[in-house]
């Protein structure tokens, strides 16, 4: 005889032996699959929840990679500011790697109507540079957005309520410039928007840059440069080429500004892993107990086998085929049962109901998963992993028996 | 022992392996369930106790349009006088009038927009952790005429210390001019990001004349006894204020409504993988227990044969299955029990959690909770769901016939 066992052959005895009982089979396979998909499922979700996150945070100020003067995240004050950009970074901004480049302000200001007064954040921008593409996210409900030149504000509906004004009047805003002085002007209310998250459409107010630049005595300077890259590729070389052109500056990406979002971001996977490896133990005892069970009824024949010459090698790789396809058909029915479900929810999940729980986490009470190949592979790649380990003992166990005393077992 | 238990007991450990594999499946389970459940019960507790108490308390006594329109004319009339009377109260544990509005501070460098809370000096600290988090100068008092207490963050934004000086602009009641010039007397670091960058505090006294509210305040905050005695503090307050009809008595649900739907929205996510846990034990248990009954079939049809009735052999396989579930049950509650009551002294550690801790305020080592229901809830829907995984091989005995059966078919 041989000392190698056909391919064919061992699949298919395996695939045979685990059809012998197949109700046993069945469950287990149920059981993989439904611990499968509930994983991938749920990881999912959380990068979705986590991906929604990122997004809200950033939704007032968008940007692939954003550009501070130093010191400026921790305490936002007009005393932090960037020349607009000119030189080298002027070149690496105009180059292939950047989509869209432009720049900001942001301060925060106290805004009074002649009724109210209210605190919010004052965001100048160039509407030449990003009108119509940047804050796609809040919807103008009425008036108009600013031009370049500009004088007037766009406020969100939720502050409009709450000054007791209206589109066309005059709001004052006080804040403070670039001298230490208190700077005020009144500006007309141009433009009213609603934004998803009602936190932030009461606090900020948008308006051209110039005016803002004006009203702070700051002319030619700017906070924040936000950079919207040619692909997430580039993003990490641009960050690097910018550092290294732009030594004192903070250069972050937009996963890296908020520092409990990139926490969370960085511990994902790790938490993912814990999560499906302590699914996978619970499992793993189901696995085991019906590979004995399968082992254990068949130790006469296992015997007969051994004593017509197939080696203890070939009856360790039989068991490990039966426990692979199983494994297999497991995780495929998961994966598909996962995929089915993800995708009937690919428009995202209302969870109106919740919004405000959602808005204290900072998310937008829609959730959509995201769905992510790395964490198919390595929910999969655990799950066969382990249980191939765990099939290990079980399988060396019964290549060892000794024919004699197997087939005279009762 | 009855017979069933003793014949139950017997047919257990015929395999014992299988049956201890299932055992530990389940102990594992009901481990991992304890220990889950009783740690997110501890850390919602004290997320709860700890936001709570940092400023906005367990009810607060509002204008009744003031929730919806936090506007100074929406405000509570005699309040420093009534939260006097609400202190009295049997279920109260404490009360203090606020005034709340929003003004631009300046110091000599920075100006900032700050929401500004006026406080009763001496009651304050029995409705909010902050005045404990003083890091610098003193909390107000009457020794403080005008004096201000500010956060740690923004102190530094503004650049001031104590004994600066710091100019208040704003609007009051009736859209009169507000103006003032404070001194910094305090500093405190309330754990709170948000808060800390936003808010200042001074006397009520001072606020209602700054902001020219005469005798009115924004609301009275009001600590219960406990988390759990909120509902009876309600209903007592409701009582004394019932004949001021412009008045409303709100629970922290209403007040921070955020708090409890992130806290469900996080149960709800819980849910779900305690759920596929259960259930993939369950299979576990299913598997075992059709095993027994597919390979005694020969067994069961002598019994068949000799005259026992069906029904008392799937009562055998439910104690057998009870006995099986029990002793996963026990074994779980043990362990998991001791783990717990481990983690309950020394706490557990998140290590790169911090921002989560100071998001929502937790501290970094998070107490699971001790508590029959955390303990028992989990490891109780395992016994049952075992005992209903029982059903499936129950319904194949009850289909053997008894001359078939004993040729193992």
């Amino acid at each position: 005889m041989s000392a190698k066992l056909p391919v064919k052959v061992i699949m298919a005895m395996a695939w045979r032996n685990l059809w012998r009982n197949r109700e046993r089979s069945i469950i287990m396979i149920g059981a993989l699959a439904i611990a499968v998909a509930a994983m991938l499922f749920l990881i999912a979700m959380m990068r979705g929840l986590l991906n929604d996150m990122s997004q809200q945070n950033l939704r007032a100020l968008p940007g692939d990679l954003q550009i501070h003067p130093s010191g400026y995240l921790d305490d936002p004050s007009i005393d932090y500011r960037l020349p607009w950009p000119e030189g080298d970074l002027l070149a690496i901004l105009n180059g292939p790697l950047v989509k869209r480049w432009s720049g900001r302000i942001s301060v925060g200001a106290m805004i009074t109507s002649e009724r109210e007064a209210q605190g919010g954040q004052l965001i100048g921008y160039l509407p030449s540079r990003e009108g119509g593409s940047s804050f796609n996210e809040v919807a103008l409900i009425n008036g108009q957005w600013p031009e370049d030149d500009s004088q007037g504000v766009v406020i969100g509906a939720a502050l409009l309520d709450k000054l007791e004004t209206q589109l066309g009047k005059r709001i004052v805003l006080t804040s403070q410039d670039s001298n230490g002085d208190i700077a005020d002007i009144g500006a007309r209310i141009m433009g009213v928007y609603r934004a998803e998250m009602k936190a932030s459409e009461e606090r900020i107010i948008y308006m051209a840059l110039p005016a803002l630049q004006n009203m702070l005595i700051s002319p030619q300077h700017i906070q924040q440069i936000a950079i919207f890259s040619s692909g997430p590729n580039a993003l990490h070389t641009l960050q690097q080429q910018i550092i290294d052109t732009l030594p004192n500056t903070d250069v972050q990406r937009w996963d890296q500004l908020n520092s409990y979002l990139s926490a969370m971001l960085d511990s994902m996977d790790a938490i993912i892993t814990v999560l499906i490896v302590v699914m996978f133990i619970t499992l793993a005892f189901g696995l085991v107990n019906t590979l004995i069970m399968a082992i254990f009824e068949r130790v006469k024949e296992i015997g007969l086998m051994l004593a017509l010459g197939l080696r203890p090698l070939h009856i360790g790789q039989i068991i490990l085929a039966e426990t692979c396809v199983l494994l297999l058909l497991g995780i495929a029915m998961g994966n598909a049962a996962a995929g089915a479900a993800l995708f009937y929810l690919r428009e995202g999940i209302d969870l109106s109901s919740m919004a405000e729980g959602f808005a204290m986490i900072g998310a937008a009470p829609s959730l959509t998963p995201q769905f992510l190949w790395r964490d198919l592979w390595l929910c999969n790649a655990i799950v066969v992993g382990l249980g191939l380990a765990c099939s290990l003992l079980p399988a060396w166990r019964a290549a060892h028996y000794s024919p004699i005393e197997a087939l005279y077992r009762d | 022992m009855p017979l069933i238990l003793s014949l139950a007991w017997r047919n257990l450990w015929r395999h014992q392996r299988r049956t201890w594999l299932t055992i530990a499946a389940m102990a594992l389970c009901n481990c991992i369930l304890i220990f889950m459940i009783s740690l997110q019960a501890g850390s919602y507790i004290t997320m709860l106790n700890n936001n709570l108490a940092v400023f906005s308390g367990h009810l607060q006594v509002q204008h009744s349009r003031y929730l919806d329109d936090p506007k100074p004319r929406f405000s509570v009339d005699n309040g420093i006088e009534l939260a006097a009377e609400l202190r009295k109260l049997p279920t109260v544990a404490a009360a203090a009038a606020r005034g709340v509005n929003f003004a631009l501070l300046s110091s000599t460098t920075r100006s900032k927009a700050m929401q500004v809370v006026g406080v009763e000096a001496q009651f304050e600290d029995s409705v909010s952790t902050i005045p404990g988090t003083l890091v610098a100068g003193q909390y107000l008092s009457e020794k403080t005429p005008y004096g201000l207490v500010i956060g740690r963050r923004s102190a530094s934004h503004l650049k001031v210390d104590i004994g600066s000086e710091i100019t208040l602009l704003g609007s009051g009641q009736n859209g009169a001019f507000a103006a003032s010039i404070l001194t910094v007397v305090g500093i405190v670091d309330s754990g709170l990001e948000e808060l800390d960058r936003s808010t200042v505090f001074i006397q009520l006294t001072d606020f209602q004349d700054i902001f020219s509210y005469q005798r009115q305040v924004s609301h009275i905050a009001i600590r219960s006894p406990s988390l759990f005695m909120v509902n009876q503090t309600q209903d007592a307050v409701v009582r004394a204020t019932q004949n001021n009809s412009s008045l409303n008595t709100l629970d922290w649900d209403t007040l921070v409504p955020g708090l409890k739907q992130a806290i469900l929205s996080d149960i709800a996510s819980a849910l779900f993988i305690y759920t596929v846990l259960i259930i993939v034990v369950i299979f576990s248990v299913l598997n075992n227990q059709l095993m027994a009954v597919l390979e005694r079939r020969k067994e069961y049809g002598i019994l068949l044969s000799l005259g026992v009735a069906h029904r008392r052999l799937i009562g055998l396989l439910f104690a057998e299955t009870a006995l099986l579930a029990l002793l996963g049950l026990a074994l779980g509650l043990l362990v998991g029990s001791l783990i717990n009551g481990y983690f309950a002294t020394h706490g557990v550690y998140f290590a790169g959690m911090e921002q989560m801790a100071e998001k929502f305020n937790l501290p970094s080592r998070i107490h699971p909770m001790m508590h029959p229901i955390t303990t028992l809830a989990g490891p109780l829907l395992v016994f049952v769901g075992s005992l209903l995984a029982a059903a499936y091989p129950a319904l194949k005995l009850n289909n053997l016939h008894p001359v078939t059966a004993r040729h193992g078919l």
